[in-house]
């Protein structure tokens, strides 16, 4: 299974085109279930002029529907273990891209007018992001094509046309969105075609070395820093993961965080300070003398049995636990 | 499924763009933080979706927000003002600086105004010595009878012929001394109180010919010049100079008695126009003796011939780079000789303006530098014509030979001259040139002569307007120029081509013109100049010793 099949469930769009009056007994009976008045009108008003439903092709029933579907799906922004208040979800679905996301539920619908519109406003940016991240024109254009038809529904699943459109929840921008989406997808099809082997296994075994004289103070060296790693924030362990492994630059590393990158550069000279000063403190907690510590920290990183890419990618915080609970519980 | 990418743990699509547009929730983006930091294929998906570092260049330069990058202070048009401002100051200095130094150096420059259509150079020259012969200098002034009778006569009796005579020591006034025609005499004799005229372009200056017949037989002096109007054309014959009686210690004739003579003189000739039927060269006559020139000096006025070392004016206005006195100076159409005081000769090409010194090659100290006549294998055929053994007259000097003109007496009034030319340098015979007074419209009309000269004298001081016409050119007409009382100016017009196409024949020994157009005609005939003898020059030192040279520069024992 790939990334693309990493798509909820909950909007799908049946094959056989139904009549309106079909589909408004269904949002009826799946409103009524949830409750006529989980949007206030007003409220509910207010988003629908915003989100501008009538002109993608859905009614305000069925945009009541998406909004409570997303609610939902995301707990109005809160963990799972709160409930969220009213206020909390009117400021839920006021932070949403309602435009956004009344455009790509309309279309995961199949309205026309709203597919029409997608192209008109999205359809050069899918070709050139497409193009961006392929590197290549034709791949560009051909990512750029596959993903039209998996947008339009050409994936089925019990008889309904599944689009991934209808994962969007329009907490970010739906180019955004596209764009991630064109990267997954080109990502799975670089995995397709490009089987790797990680090199760690073709590596020739090497030679044992004799027993060091250090080699308990390597060993303490080496523990200080899977500690240290582990112990990082998630963000800390994300800089340091893009900067020293990915090579990626300060500058694209400051766009994604909305940050300049000399704030990127500071942060990470301040966390490698940060680090050093662990370790430190660490192998004197285990008995070095200072002095001794300083020497451990010089030692050659070769000399260190040690995978800092395993390290620094595993952390004891277990990402997106819910996800990893529904998994585990629903493995047999 | 992949080992590394299982589905349930990683984020979707909506979770990483929502990250990636930093709308999660804290606790939804710590968890993709964390998942981001261990999960490297997710890491290049976010950063594959934010496009590549090109792109966020792009994307991070704000929109409508040009940075005017301001260029260097050297480059574009920051200088051009400036630039010009300072070459407009250049200009103005150096008109100025100019303008300054043609007043101090050309103090007689007449102001003119040209129009457009003709340009125009006006020269000062000296003023011409009074007369010490008071009586001599009445005898030769025109309008006394005689001459108006002679120049009737000489134009009367049809051709004439040009008797070269070489006159001894002259010089020219100004400095424009290539402005004027070869070999005329009538510049010579036009310019009576005018020292030193007549000098040629081409031809050797200190060849001054005096006009006669050209074998018509009648054996008259008639007037070269064909100077219209002017009085004493008929002074430019061969008959001898009133002086000439002067120097036989005659007593100074009357004006009508020097016609008279002159008359009868030129009726004695009819032995010599065989002669000169038969072909005989050119007659030049050998430079008067050294013992002959005061007395040539101070015999009269003599127009075409003064001798150098006389004129005070001439050797004040020499600047030598010794910043000694000039004592000698001679120079002709091509070049100017001076000595100064301490010995030392100069040689200049541009009438005086720049000197060079030149390298003595003769023992003793040069105190004199004359002109020399090359031929002299032509005198000695010449001296055996009637005519000649008539103009020798007992001692005699050459210079009074050659003026048999009554142009030896000073102009009471301004006077003009100058030569007529189109713009190829081309002279303009037969062109009408009037002077007329701006104050009380007085016109005198002359025409210019064979060599294209014109001269208007007697004319009362003041501003006057110039007017030249010839058939196929058009009028020129200057505006402005100042005449002075006693001191004539040198105007030379050059006439622009007209839009009628017309020939114009000019006489023997003049360029043929093309008035068509401005394009130089090659039909020019340099018969007359060929015949010239070339210019020689003699330096005598204090030891009596005589170097001749040729250019003025190199000299060799005569």
């Amino acid at each position: 299974m790939d990334t693309a099949s990493s798509q909820p469930d909950d909007l799908v769009l049946p094959l056989e085109p139904r009549d309106s009056a079909a589909i408004r007994t269904e949002v009826q009976i799946d409103v009524s279930g949830e409750g006529v008045w989980a949007i206030p009108e007003r409220l509910l008003d207010e988003l629908w002029a915003v989100g501008e439903g009538q002109a993608c092709g859905i009614t305000q029933h069925e945009f009541h529907t998406i909004l409570t579907s997303v609610g939902s799906r995301c707990n109005h922004g809160l963990p799972p273990e709160i409930s969220p208040d009213h206020l909390q979800k009117t400021a839920f679905y006021r932070a949403l891209k309602l435009t956004d996301l009344t455009m790509a539920q309309a279309c995961a619908l199949g309205r026309e007018a709203a597919w029409a519109r997608f192209l008109g406003l999205y359809r050069p940016s899918i070709t050139q992001s497409a193009v961006a991240i392929t590197k290549s024109a034709s791949l560009g254009h051909d990512l750029a094509d596959s993903l039209y038809s998996e947008l339009f529904g050409l994936r089925q699943q019990d008889g309904r046309r599944i689009s991934p459109l209808a994962s969007y929840s329009g907490r970010g921008s739906l180019l955004s969105w596209l764009r991630t989406t064109l990267a997954q997808r080109h990502f799975d099809y670089h995995r397709r075609t490009h089987r790797e082997t990680p090199l760690e296994d073709l590596d020739v075994p090497s030679i044992p070395q004799p027993a060091s004289p250090l080699l308990a103070e390597t060993n303490l060296l080496t523990g200080a820093v899977r500690k240290t790693l582990q112990e990082l924030d998630p963000e800390d362990r994300f800089l340091l993961s893009s900067y020293f492994l990915d090579r990626r630059t300060l500058l694209e590393i400051g766009h994604l965080l909305r940050v300049h990158e000399a704030t990127i550069s500071r942060r990470l000279k301040r966390l490698v300070a940060e680090l050093r000063k662990r370790l430190l403190k660490y192998l004197q907690a285990e008995g070095l003398s200072e002095r001794k510590a300083e020497e451990v920290l010089g030692t050659d990183p070769r000399d260190i049995e040690i995978n800092l890419r395993s390290l620094l990618q595993t952390s004891e915080s277990t990402a997106f636990p819910d996800k990893a609970k529904q998994m585990t519980d629903g493995e047999p | 499924m992949s080992e590394q990418f299982k589905t349930s743990e990683h984020p979707d699509a909506d979770q990483l763009s929502a990250f990636a547009d930093r709308a999660l929730p804290p606790d939804e983006e710590r968890q993709t933080f964390a998942h981001l930091a261990q999960c490297s294929e997710c890491r290049s998906i976010v950063y594959l979706a934010q496009g590549t570092e090109f792109e966020i260049q792009l994307q991070t330069k704000p929109a409508g927000i040009h940075v005017r990058v301001r260029k260097p202070w050297f480059q574009g048009w920051a200088l051009s003002w400036p630039t010009a401002a300072a070459l407009a100051c250049i200009v103005f200095a150096v008109v100025y600086a100019h303008h300054i130094n043609l007043l101090k150096t050309d103090e007689t420059t007449a102001p003119v105004a040209s129009n457009k259509s003709a340009s125009a150079d006006i020269r000062a020259m000296p003023e011409p010595q009074p007369s010490p012969q008071p009586a001599r200098t009445r005898a030769a002034q025109p309008g006394e009878g005689s001459a108006p009778r002679l120049a009737a006569r000489g134009a009367a009796t049809g051709s004439q012929t040009i008797l070269g005579k070489k006159l001894e020591g002259f010089q020219v006034s100004g400095r424009d001394t290539s402005s004027l025609m070869p070999g005329q005499p009538e510049s010579a004799a036009q310019s009576s109180g005018i020292r030193a005229m007549a000098i040629a372009k081409a031809a050797p200056a200190d060849h001054l010919t005096v006009g006669t017949g050209t074998g018509a037989g009648s054996g008259s002096a008639t007037a070269v010049g064909g100077v219209a109007g002017l009085s004493y054309g008929s002074a430019r014959s061969n008959i001898p100079s009133p002086r000439q009686d002067a120097k036989a210690s005659a007593p100074a004739p009357t004006s009508s008695s020097i016609a008279q003579d002159t008359a009868v003189q030129g009726q004695q000739y009819p032995a010599a126009t065989p002669a000169l039927q038969a072909g005989l060269p050119t007659v030049t006559i050998q430079t008067a003796s050294e013992a002959e020139r005061p007395a040539t000096t101070n015999a009269a006025m003599v127009g075409a011939a003064v001798p150098v070392d006389d004129t005070a004016e001439l050797r004040k206005a020499v600047n030598l780079p010794s910043h000694l006195a000039a004592i000698s100076t001679i120079s002709n159409a091509r070049m100017m000789l001076a000595i100064d005081s301490g010995g030392s000769l100069f040689f200049s090409k541009d009438a005086g303006q720049h000197w060079k010194s030149i390298a003595p090659r003769w023992k003793g100290r040069a105190v004199r530098v004359d002109s020399a006549n090359p031929v002299t294998q032509t005198k000695q055929i010449a001296s055996t014509t009637a005519e000649e053994t008539a103009l020798k007259v007992p001692s005699a000097p050459l210079g009074s030979m050659q003026s048999p003109v009554p142009h030896a007496v000073p102009l009471r009034n301004g006077a003009l001259t100058g030569i007529v030319t189109d713009r190829t340098g081309a002279v303009v015979p037969n062109a009408n040139v009037a002077m007329t007074n701006a104050s009380t419209s007085e016109t005198h009309a002359v025409k210019t002569d064979g060599t294209g000269r014109y001269i208007v004298d007697t004319l009362e001081p003041g501003v006057y307007r110039l007017e030249a016409y010839s058939p196929g050119f058009e009028t020129a007409e200057i505006n402005g120029i100042m005449v002075a009382n006693s001191r004539p100016a040198v105007l030379n017009v050059v006439l622009e081509v007209g839009a009628a196409s017309q020939a114009v024949t000019v006489t023997e020994g003049a360029p043929t013109i093309q008035t068509e157009s401005a394009q130089i005609s090659e039909t020019i005939d340099n018969g007359t100049r060929s015949t010239v003898p070339p210019v020689s020059f003699e330096l005598t030192t204090n030891t009596g010793a005589v170097y001749t040279s040729t250019d003025g520069r190199h000299w060799k024992p005569k």
